[in-house]
């Protein structure tokens, strides 16, 4: 019964237990994993942004959210069914009046806490009761170390000074600060000074992804523009800045990969929650396993409708036609939830996006191994897409 | 450790149970720990209202185990818990509280 030779780090370092306690959430279907988005609204306008309200809609968007007292009772529901780590996201989560009061029941209810905030919203007073909160990540975007790109991205003048000084005020109350950095064409000159930067913070970790996602009310188009081409894409992957080691391969016939290879899977054990009360399977997934206005969670987490049926029986890439022999689909990463927004349905169709970064990759991992270039690992920072 | 007059209690820390397993977490230090199945039985009686003798008891009814052995690894168990600031161990039983009672986690064993 040593608790000592089993006490990894969680959801920090420890990935092989961490599937250890997937595969048997998994097996259960608990919804160990929770993303609750409590608000549109935002006080900044990120240019990327998937979900944000625009200005002078705010009002129109706040009758629409989910109420307090809804809220604690679908987290009733998931500490109930099992559900363990909770983010609580937006929008900007600061805007809802009664956050703390949510965060707070949430505690209290024993979820672990992840907490999303751009971080311009703090203030001592807020920062205090966050930490008061004891949440195991406090997360913030962060576009670029020169002032201008980063406010630039976020339309808001000066929000890189406000973030900056509440990272350092977030870290002189012992809190675990995760920077989040999405990689497209307005802030790629300049990435390596915001590696720097991150270090300089001396954060807890700092990851950049390349994936622009687009918009949840069917809006292509708008942030794709943002989205690094392939040759941008290779360019930076392939940078002997960023020391990215190769990562394992599977080996084989396409066919055969495939059918090792398990896909991504939503609403196995964790979904999303949208400010108004609509359970997807995850956050790009926008078909609703249904609303807890209608239905209570448990009830409607466990009799989901056929399109959710149909993407529960996904398991691996042969169970997709496209994909099943492709000769990509050892380095291909797709996103159900993306491509479906892309497509406007039809997710199961090959993922334009995703082919693109899975063929740099294939590119970079052929030159790697052919020893042209020089890499290493570097812990903590880390380029994924 | 005066194993009838020690009584264990568990600290305020985000906990579910799993099937048999708990998983405990540490969010302070970032860590999670899963217990297996004794190990989550005993974590959920360190209530701080019984004492290690009660608990040992009732882990050698519910195992059906040697009751010498169960009182070993209780107890060693106890005290990396304790070692681990997942729980103390008490002089006094406590009584139970309202506050407890409302972040007490839910099996979800079917």
């Amino acid at each position: 019964m040593s608790i000592e030779s089993c006490a990894q780090n969680a959801g920090l370092d420890g990935d092989s237990l961490m599937q250890l306690i997937a595969l048997k959430a998994e097996r259960r279907r608990v919804p160990l994993n929770v993303h609750f988005e409590l608000t549109y609204r935002c006080n900044e306008q990120c240019i990327h942004c998937f979900c944000v309200v625009p200005h002078g809609q705010e009002e129109e968007a706040k009758k629409r959210e989910l109420t307090y007292d809804e809220i604690t009772r679908v987290l009733d529901d998931l500490a109930e069914m099992g559900g363990l780590h909770l983010t609580l996201s937006g929008g900007e989560v600061l805007v809802r009046r009664d956050f703390f009061d949510i965060a707070a029941y949430a505690k209290q209810r024993g979820f672990v806490l992840r907490i999303f905030t751009n971080g311009i919203g703090l203030t001592r007073e807020r920062i205090e009761r966050i930490a008061a909160l004891e949440p195991l990540t406090v997360e913030l975007s962060i576009f670029s170390a020169d002032p201008a790109v980063h406010d630039g991205i976020t339309r808001v003048p000066g929000s890189f000074d406000r973030l900056i000084r509440n990272v350092h005020r977030l870290k002189a109350h012992g809190l675990r600060v995760y920077l989040k950095t999405v990689v497209m064409k307005p802030n790629i000159a300049d990435l390596l000074k915001l590696r720097e930067l991150g270090k300089d913070l001396d954060v807890f970790t700092h990851t950049f992804s390349c994936e622009v996602s687009p918009r949840i009310n069917g809006d292509i188009h708008h942030p794709s523009q943002y989205q690094l081409n392939e040759e941008e894409l290779f360019g930076y992957l392939a940078s002997s800045a960023w020391k990215k080691a190769p990562q394992p391969v599977p080996q084989g016939p396409p066919e055969e990969v495939a059918k090792q290879k398990q896909t991504c899977g939503p609403a196995i054990n964790g979904c999303c929650i949208d400010p108004y009360g609509n359970v997807f399977p995850c956050i790009p997934f926008r078909i609703p396993m249904g609303n807890v206005r209608e239905k209570r969670f448990k009830d409607l987490w466990h009799s989901p409708p056929p399109p959710i049926e149909d993407l529960l029986s996904v398991q691996t890439y042969a169970d997709l036609p496209e994909c099943r022999s492709c000769e990509l689909v050892g380095f291909c990463g797709r996103c159900h939830g993306d491509n479906m927004l892309e497509r406007g349905g039809g997710w199961r169709a090959c993922h334009q996006r995703a082919r693109m970064l899975a063929s740099a990759e294939q590119t970079l991992y052929q030159i790697l191994l052919k020893g042209q270039e020089g890499v290493e690992h570097e812990d903590h920072i880390e380029a994924t897409v | 450790m005066k194993s009838h007059r020690t009584y264990p209690c568990r600290k305020q820390v985000p906990w579910r149970v799993l099937d048999t397993e708990a998983l405990v977490v540490d969010v302070k230090a970032g860590l999670l720990y899963p217990l297996n199945s004794v190990g989550t039985r005993i974590w959920q009686l360190s209530d701080g209202q019984r004492s290690v003798d009660e608990i040992v008891r009732i882990i050698t009814d519910e195992f059906d185990a040697n009751e010498e052995t169960v009182r070993e690894d209780t107890i060693d168990f106890l005290t990396e818990l304790a070692q681990a600031k997942l729980l103390s161990l008490e002089e006094n039983p406590r009584p139970p509280s309202a506050a407890e009672a409302g972040t007490r986690p839910h099996d979800t064993r079917g």
